[in-house]
């Protein structure tokens, strides 16, 4: 068993868990006192090995994964080796649906009713159907079935017409015919029909790939080295979590510049003077301690296509961390410049990051022109910049082969403290098709590669 | 302190705090491993009342320390009467005899430090839980300051020594998630994530602590609540705050949830004007 906690541990850091030996001695100790009844076997993993709110969801995947499907996957194969006759079992399981997606279900037979199934707990036909969408699906889609779980499962909830008696759901609920408790239970079953669902396509994909299916699917659950383009809707929101605590780091960040303070190192000046009052005698002491910094910032964000989910955080990013700066300009840009720092003054963030797919004057062809937003900010904004701004640029550089407008940013360079760019492209593909970031480096301070959320904590520590 | 998990169970029910086989057995083996135990989880799901409820259930001094930005180990640990220090300094200095060199040893002794509530913990002859609440909300520095008593149950005083505790404490520490601890604290700890309760669960600790609410009520509010925290609201309403509602339509003399008595006490759930429009715009209408 133990053995089979390390394979287990394993797994979980390569989907991004940080787990020191001392964590796994701990849960080997945990084992030993409770023993492995399977609830409770469950709970001493998680207390000692998981130790942040976002890891619990990666945990119960491979925990199920692991423990459940790839062992009992294991034990099959082991018996159908012994006993080979036994091999054929599986066809019961084969398909009667004609894999051209024109039956309704297109597995054959009607579908049963979802909302009939969960409002009347008729689960059993509806497990069956799902299984064999399921296996259909794979039968589509294997090779790809590593990435695409959310996809494909989405595509089994259409088939199932989940979102129809969603609908159905919220209606009867409306028209008062279930009680709002009865309600809740319901759309708890449904999460968890779901999960369900989830869990069975990734038991296919082992059953399939056996342990390498395993350790990539724990791969890509490591949120902080997935390329920012690859994240999912969930992920994306797990990421933002992550992102206002880094704001809120930020905005609290100190420097090495002193100022009076309640608690800190002794300001010897400060208690001479006070001591006076007291006939010399330093009665009480005095205290200086760091003060918050604040630098001035310029960002330039691309909202084109594979760089707008960057942007996206690094927009709340900076808006989560306004404070820490004494003076934010934010511009986005695909081929013209628009100013959105007045957005940020009085919107909510997630009203701005909605109204940015309607600026409509950022883009006129809707292709990137890194060369026309420097001559823009250039003519409009350069006066703005001072020896204290710190510029980021953010953006792949792929310019579609227009003019560079390299004077313009040289002349940013020289007017500001340092400008930095952040790539969100593979740097193997810099300076390939498009791309002119090394002719752009030459006037840049730094450039950074910035494709996940790894490189991008990274980079909030080295520059702020 | 506890026999096994099932022991966390009923010895919490006794304080009127429910829990279930996951906060239990992450209770039991903290105890078990001598561990601290990091809580986490949306506000007011109990993780304060957690600690309240250890130190009831195991007859145990509870020593809280409210953690805050700007705390430090003056506050926390220990600090010296530096006033004190001072005031022997000036009467030592006047007796024949005494050599600056004995004086400068003494004022580091023990007689010359304010316990705070660390220390406290650590010297305290009675089985101690100590409540480290809200850490999230202190400075990095701060958990430094913590790495050293949480592992080894020590605290270094540079002037003095080592100061080890009578007997480990049972420490739990509280946080809300607003930002990332650091890794070396979380290593030292064993981690616990409470979320909010499930509808059965939630109806139990509905009746347990408003006793004179009846059942099928408490359901109603309960799957109310539930529905409120599927809003995706900025503040999601919390147990207390589901507690605090049922007291309030007691007190209001009402025995059943209709639209009217909502709309007269939805401020006792919802505590922000943009999720209030929500509410009223997804719900109430």
């Amino acid at each position: 068993m133990k053995t089979k906690i390390l394979e287990f541990v394993g797994l979980l850091r390569k989907a991004g868990l940080r787990i020191t030996s001392g964590e796994v001695l701990d849960c080997l100790v945990a084992i030993k006192i409770l023993g492995f009844e399977k609830e409770t076997f469950f709970n001493c993993l998680q207390t000692t090995l998981v130790k942040e709110t976002k890891d619990l969801k990666v945990f119960y995947k491979i925990f199920h994964l692991y423990f459940q499907d790839y062992l009992e996957i294991k034990e099959i194969n082991k018996f159908l080796q012994k006993y080979p006759q036994f091999t054929g079992t599986e066809k019961a399981f084969s398909l009667n649906a004609d894999r051209k997606g024109i039956a309704r279900s297109g597995v054959g037979g009607p579908t049963p009713d979802l909302f009939y199934a969960i409002t009347q707990g008729e689960f059993a036909s509806l497990q069956k159907h799902i299984e064999l969408l399921v296996q259909k699906q794979m039968d589509l889609s294997i090779d790809e079935a590593f990435y695409n779980v959310e996809s494909i499962t989405r595509n089994i909830q259409i088939e199932l017409e989940w979102f129809m008696a969603l609908s159905k759901l919220e209606r009867t609920l409306e028209c008062n015919l279930i009680s709002l408790e009865y309600y809740q239970k319901l759309l708890v079953e449904l999460d968890h029909l779901k999960e369900w669902i989830k869990t069975k396509i990734e038991g296919k994909i082992i059953e399939k790939y056996d342990s390498e299916a395993l350790e990539k699917i724990a791969e890509s659950e490591n949120l902080y080295k997935k390329d920012f383009i690859c994240l999912n809707p969930n992920q994306v929101q797990e990421l933002e979590k992550r992102i206002r605590q880094l704001g809120a780091k930020l905005a609290t960040k100190k420097s090495h510049r002193l100022r009076p303070a309640k608690n800190g190192r002794v300001d010897l000046r400060r208690v001479v003077k006070v001591a006076l009052q007291c006939g010399g005698i330093p009665i009480k002491l005095k205290f200086v301690n760091k003060k918050v910094c604040k630098p001035q910032l310029v960002l330039l964000c691309d909202i084109s296509g594979s760089v707008a989910q960057f942007s996206r955080f690094m927009l709340q990013l900076v808006y989560l961390s306004q404070a820490a700066f004494r003076d934010v300009k934010v511009f986005v840009f695909i081929d013209h410049l628009v100013n959105v720092t007045d957005l940020f003054k009085h919107m909510d963030i997630d009203d701005i990051l909605a109204e940015l797919p309607y600026l409509t004057k950022v883009s006129e062809t809707g292709y990137s022109h890194f060369g026309n937003v420097f001559n823009e900010f250039y003519h409009g904004f350069i006066d703005i910049l001072n020896d204290k701004t710190t510029i980021i640029i953010l953006g792949d550089a792929r310019n579609n082969w227009r003019p560079s407008g390299l004077s313009y940013l040289a002349e940013m360079k020289q007017r500001c403290y340092r400008l930095i760019w952040m790539n969100p492209q593979p740097r193997e593909e810099w300076n390939s098709k498009d791309s002119i970031i090394g002719i752009y480096e030459k006037n840049c301070s730094k450039v950074f590669e910035c494709r996940n959320m790894e490189q991008l904590e990274g980079l909030i520590k080295k520059i702020f | 302190m506890f026999k096994n998990p099932n022991d966390v169970i009923k010895k919490l029910e006794l304080e009127n705090y429910l829990i279930n086989d996951k906060i239990a057995t992450s209770v039991f083996l903290a105890c078990s491993l001598n561990k601290p135990l990091l809580v986490e989880g949306p506000a007011g799901v109990g993780k304060t009342e957690l600690g309240k409820a250890i130190a009831h259930a195991t007859d145990g001094n509870l020593i809280r320390l409210q953690c805050y930005e700007g705390l430090d180990e003056a506050k926390a640990l220990y600090e010296w009467n530096y006033q004190k220090q001072l005031l022997y300094i000036l009467s030592m200095h006047k007796t024949e005899g005494v050599l600056w060199k004995d004086i400068k040893e003494s004022i580091y002794e023990p007689d010359f430090i304010f316990e705070r509530p660390l220390l406290k913990a650590f010297l305290s002859d009675k089985p101690t839980i100590l409540l480290i609440d809200e850490i999230d909300k202190s400075d990095d520095e701060f958990e430094s300051f913590l790495l050293e008593a949480l592992s080894e149950y020590q605290i270094s005083i540079p002037e003095y020594g080592v100061i080890k505790a009578k007997s480990c404490p049972f420490v739990l520490l509280t946080s809300n998630n607003q930002r990332q601890l650091s890794d070396a604290l979380k290593r030292r700890c064993l981690y616990l994530y409470i979320d909010f309760p499930d509808i059965e669960t939630e109806v139990a600790i509905l009746t347990l602590r408003v006793p004179e609410l009846k059942r099928e009520l408490a359901c109603k509010l309960v799957a109310y609540v539930q529905t409120l925290r599927k809003l995706d609201l900025r503040k999601a309403p919390s147990i207390a705050e589901t507690i605090d509602w049922a007291k309030a339509i007691i007190a209001l003399g009402k025995d059943d949830l209709d639209k009217e008595t909502i709309q007269k006490t939805i401020n006792l759930l919802v505590k922000y004007y943009q999720d209030l429009k929500k509410v009223e715009r997804k719900i109430l209408s």
